[in-house]
């Protein structure tokens, strides 16, 4: 029966199915010029790429390491509470350009004649070592023989209770955690530290400065970096690519020139790895909730259609979320 | 996602959302679904809207501003702001560009990239959470998903094209209600046809045909057979037919109306004379006295249901057909009041 009653209604319909896309048949039709074009740039591009002939007028200045800060805002704060005796943390995701402002700053302090040290994360004693040797402390003794770690954290405590300098430990994260809890010490010194870390965790140094978080870059400064990224790689990018590869930057600057070293490479990817995805599986289950109180009004207004249309969409939405919910969570490995 | 896919999958959204058919509204429809990738010249949108798209894409990423709800809202907002323009004479076509746009941006929730729902907010929200589930532009997945929409839509144009879902659905679950809900709907202008499979009360022989409503009786029906004999359809025991599956069709074009007539002691056929016309069908309710009961020759068939009573003197008629009335009732003289209930069929449309 329900076959048959399918069937029957074969009535108007196709008529104005034919009608309806023979319209949007008529809208289809430049499409059909249109892969060529867009096969064609990727590959074209990679060509020209290569041997970086300066032909087209984008490339007019291939060679313009034009650097600019974005975080202007962040840099003078940043400069403001060290400048104020107070050490703090930046803390923020992979690539959002934490080194590049602690280049800016210490570049900034060392123009004004002050000492400052950096540091990435190595062995303990290594870090101590080269903390000691920026700060022009004293390594070893006269006898040439190095301090032992416990003594260079003497030392350099004791530089700090005469001298202002500062102290810039980048990722340190991946210090560990004795190491971390020396600089917890040495805060109370008069120690000045600019600590970065992606992603720290609520613990020891970490909880005991203040911190501040970078934000993702505006819109207009990561297509500035892509443009500028592009012109550095003799890529000639037209904007809509521009548009379609900030897709993948998510305000990321290290992203946004990661997507423009895979169109470089000819790379087809499609998704991206910033954190700004948020998954809307949580939406079907409110209309799905929606649909039920349309269900609830349909049947207490005695209106057939609601009650039926909201039947279905409640019995749809619910049965998604449901599968969404139980779909395996995304892999946080590189992998296809 | 293709263009194939967003066209299809507004359509779809437009057709169920206005309950329509119409290729205008549906095309409308589709063409919005395409105009949220206005923000990239090399779409179709942005072919067609060149200035839009050159400076959206030196701007805003792809699938950025123009694929959230502020964009819906502006959308929303030029459509029905023109239709108040143009006195309302586009509402519908409208209603399918907001439809059709907010369900063209949507779609691509579910891409890899997915889209700035909230813009200016930059999060971007995806559908499934787990990328490896996402559909790729131009994937196989997406060729299988839109061939799958593509029977969906038919489907969906099809049922909107011969009168919606609710018809579909009462014709396939076949219960009275749901010819009632047609019969109360279209029964003022329409004849309504009823296709009843059923069993005969009498003797429980099977019924299978094609009958014309002349009243609804709540849960039962006054049908009339192509023969011209009335029965009563229902679940009830005093009906003729007891039906099983019952749907319903609009047949041609009809206008009911219902007369009074009052009998002093007159003759019944010259006054019933002049509603005794071609294409018409009128039958009788109410009740008379006539002065020579004994006279009458009329013989109830059991099979039918008893539009005409006689008890004394008395004539009790319930949808009793105009002809058999004025043969067997010719040179009656009656007094009482009669309802008069006339069905102008005009044959212009052949259902």
């Amino acid at each position: 029966m329900a076959i048959s009653a399918i069937i029957a209604v074969n009535g108007v319909a196709p008529v104005s199915f034919v009608a309806a896309f023979c319209g949007g048949a008529l809208v289809f039709m430049p499409r059909t010029s249109s892969p060529k074009t867009s096969t064609q740039t990727p590959s074209s591009t990679n060509e020209q790429a290569i041997p970086s002939e300066p032909e087209s007028e984008v490339i007019e200045t291939p060679v313009v390491p034009s650097f600019r800060l974005y975080r202007q805002n962040e840099l003078r704060r940043i400069l403001a509470s060290l400048l104020a005796n107070s050490s703090i943390l930046v803390a923020g995701e992979e690539g959002s350009g934490k080194s590049v402002l602690a280049n800016a700053v210490m570049e900034k302090l060392k123009n004004d004649g002050f000492t400052v040290a950096y540091i990435e994360p190595t062995t303990p004693k290594q870090m101590l070592l080269q903390i000691a040797e920026q700060l022009g402390v004293e390594t070893g003794s006269l006898e040439g023989r190095t301090y032992t770690a416990e003594r260079l954290k003497i030392e350099i405590a004791e530089f700090f209770q005469e001298n202002i300098a500062f102290v810039v430990i980048d990722d340190c994260q991946n210090c560990d955690a004795r190491f971390r809890l020396w600089l917890k010490q040495l805060k109370k010194t008069r120690a000045l530290m600019l600590l970065l870390a992606t992603n720290p965790p609520k613990t020891d140094v970490f909880s005991n400065i203040p911190s501040m978080t970078l934000k993702q870059l505006p819109e207009y400064a990561i297509r500035e970096i892509m443009e500028q990224a592009a012109i550095e790689r003799g890529l000639n990018l037209k904007n809509s690519d521009l548009a379609q590869l900030q897709e993948r930057a998510g305000g990321n600057p290290m992203l946004a020139i990661r997507a423009i070293d895979e169109e470089y490479l000819g790379l087809d990817i499609e998704a991206a790895d910033h954190n700004r995805y948020v998954d809307s599986s949580p939406l079907i289950l409110i209309a799905g909730v929606a649909c039920i109180v349309l269900r609830v009004l349909g049947m207490s207004t005695h209106s057939h259609a609601l009650y039926l249309i909201s039947g279905i969409g409640a019995a749809l939405c619910m049965g998604l979320s449901r599968l969404l919910y139980h779909l395996p969570k995304e892999s946080r490995r590189i992998r296809r | 996602m293709m263009s194939w896919t967003h066209m299809v999958v507004s359509a779809i959204a437009t057709s169920l959302i206005l309950e329509t058919a119409d290729p205008v509204t549906l095309t409308v429809g589709a063409i919005a679904g395409l105009l949220p990738d206005v923000d990239i010249s090399t779409s179709i949108a942005g072919r067609v809207l060149p200035w839009l798209s050159n400076w959206l894409e030196r701007r805003f990423p792809h699938r950025s501003c123009t694929h959230s709800f502020v964009a819906s809202t502006v959308v929303g907002v030029f459509a029905y702001g023109s239709t108040l323009l143009t006195e309302r004479n586009f509402l519908q076509v409208a209603h399918a560009l907001t439809i059709g746009y907010f369900f063209g941006w949507l779609l691509d929730m579910f891409t890899k990239t997915g889209v700035e729902m909230f813009w200016p907010a930059t999060e971007r929200y995806v559908c499934p959470g787990n990328r490896k589930f996402r559909i790729k532009t131009g994937s196989s997945v997406e060729y299988t998903l839109l061939i799958l929409l593509i029977a969906i839509a038919l489907l969906v144009f099809n049922i909107n094209a011969s009168g919606g879902l609710m018809r579909q659905f009462n014709r396939l679950i076949a219960l009275p209600s749901g010819v009632e809900e047609l019969y109360n709907q279209s029964g003022a202008t329409h004849l309504i046809l009823t296709h009843i499979k059923g069993i005969r009360n009498i003797d429980r022989g099977k019924i299978l045909g094609d009958f014309t409503i002349i009243e609804s009786l709540g849960e039962s029906f006054i049908v009339q057979s192509q023969e011209g004999k009335i029965y009563k359809v229902g679940l009830d025991s005093n009906s003729q037919i007891i039906s099983e599956q019952i749907t319903a069709d609009i047949g041609p074009t009809a206008t009911t109306h219902v007369e009074t007539l009052t009998f002093d002691d007159e003759e019944l056929t010259s006054k019933l004379e002049q509603f005794n016309r071609e294409g018409a069908k009128v039958f009788l309710s109410g009740q008379v006295s006539i002065d020579d009961a004994d006279e009458v020759q009329y013989i109830a068939d059991p099979y039918e249901f008893p539009f005409i009573k006689i008890s004394g003197s008395s004539l009790n008629l319930e949808n009793a057909p105009l002809m058999t009335v004025m043969n067997y009732f010719s040179n009656q003289y009656a007094t009482g009041q009669l309802e008069i209930k006339i069905i102008n069929i005009q044959n212009t449309s052949n259902a």
